[in-house]
């Protein structure tokens, strides 16, 4: 399977498109309706919500 | 392995901005970087060899707990890792680091810790109002609170003591100090400090996660002998080193950061921090520097 570059945001159907060929967990921030996006499949490519932040986040 | 193109494993659970230019970093200087997403590995304790193909690896984590359980298996197999586990766990626990800046003569402000309401209650009577409480571990400003008074104290306490798990048990207790609207960060990469930023924000808490805004900071002399002891004192290879600025005592370290963020750092700075960071991860690999 090829890989996309290219795929509809989950929440408006917006086009979403990425420089660079995406990583899977990357995050991303759909410019249309602004929602964070996490990469969960990159052939074929997909989106979820990106989740809140959790406990144990940080630097 | 000099002869070699080098082989990095960059860890992580998710690709922020900040990996994303890490791995450009690392391939524009002739290294293959390869992301490892640490949430989807299942790790054999007693196995190596799935490790022995990388020179280095770089730990990215934003999840602590995928960091602290499988960085040190890692290490364990026989690669090194930049941050190493120790240094990260170093910087991860708020005690620890304050222990060891400590011990190391660093200033840092005035601290109490303790486990369990009453004696948190004591420790914040004893540090005197405004107090501030923050969580032992974690990040972003989340959780710190600046207690002003009685009435204050006794509802946090109540709050974390009931409703907080174990972890909501520890109580580090710091004194407010003063500070003019902003606090320092100093990005140290192999014990040098490369780049700093200060952090305004109306808020108290002047932390960029938190709206605070950052803008580029000449490195004072005391401000870069300071930041590189610190990082010495947590054993890091790379690390922010966060200052408050006292009116009475000068410069205070009030924490470290182990895996750090500095996207928004570069073009205030004018710094390549990624290109630094991966240069520097790179340079151990190649000399073998021990974890």
């Amino acid at each position: 399977m090829t890989e996309q570059n290219t795929a509809p945001c989950p929440e408006c159907d917006c086009s979403i498109t990425f420089d660079q060929p995406p990583l899977t967990s990357e995050i991303t921030t759909c410019a249309e309706c602004g929602v964070e996006l996490e990469v969960t499949s990159i052939a074929p490519l997909r989106f979820a919500q990106a989740p809140e932040v959790e406990e144990d986040w940080g630097e | 392995m000099s002869d070699q193109t080098p082989r990095v494993a960059l860890l992580y659970t998710r690709i922020r901005t900040e990996e994303r230019l890490l791995l450009d970093s690392f391939e524009s200087l002739g290294a293959e970087a390869e992301p490892i997403d640490l949430r989807r590995q299942c790790l054999n304790p007693l196995e190596s060899e799935s490790w022995q193909n990388f020179d280095i690896a770089i730990d990215r984590c934003v999840s602590l707990t995928a960091s602290q359980t499988l960085v040190p298996l890692i290490e364990a197999a026989g690669l090194r890792v930049v941050n190493s586990a120790r240094a990260a766990a170093n910087c991860a626990d708020k005690v620890t680091t304050t222990s060891l800046l400590a011990q190391a003569g660093i200033p840092v402000p005035a601290t109490r810790v303790c486990v369990g309401g009453d004696a948190a209650f004591e420790a914040i009577h004893e540090i005197g109002y405004p107090a501030v409480v923050k969580p032992s571990v974690g990040s972003w400003g989340r959780l710190v609170a600046r207690v002003n008074d009685d009435d204050a104290a006794e509802a946090l306490i109540e709050h974390r003591t009931t409703l907080g798990g174990p972890q909501q048990q520890v109580f580090y207790i710091q004194e407010h100090i003063a500070k003019p609207g902003r606090d320092l960060r100093v990005f140290v990469v192999g014990g040098e400090p490369i780049a700093a930023i200060a952090r305004s924000s109306e808020h108290w808490v002047t932390n960029t996660a938190r709206g605070a805004q950052a803008t580029g900071l000449a490195i004072s002399d005391e401000l870069g002998e300071l930041s590189v002891r610190a990082a010495e004192a947590m054993t890091t290879d790379i690390c922010a080193v966060d200052f408050l600025e006292c009116p009475e005592r000068g410069l205070l370290v009030n924490e470290i950061n182990h895996s750090l963020e500095f996207r928004n750092s570069i073009d205030t700075t004018g710094v390549d921090i990624p290109g630094l960071i991966a240069g520097h991860t790179l340079s151990l690999a190649r000399t073998g520097s021990p974890a």
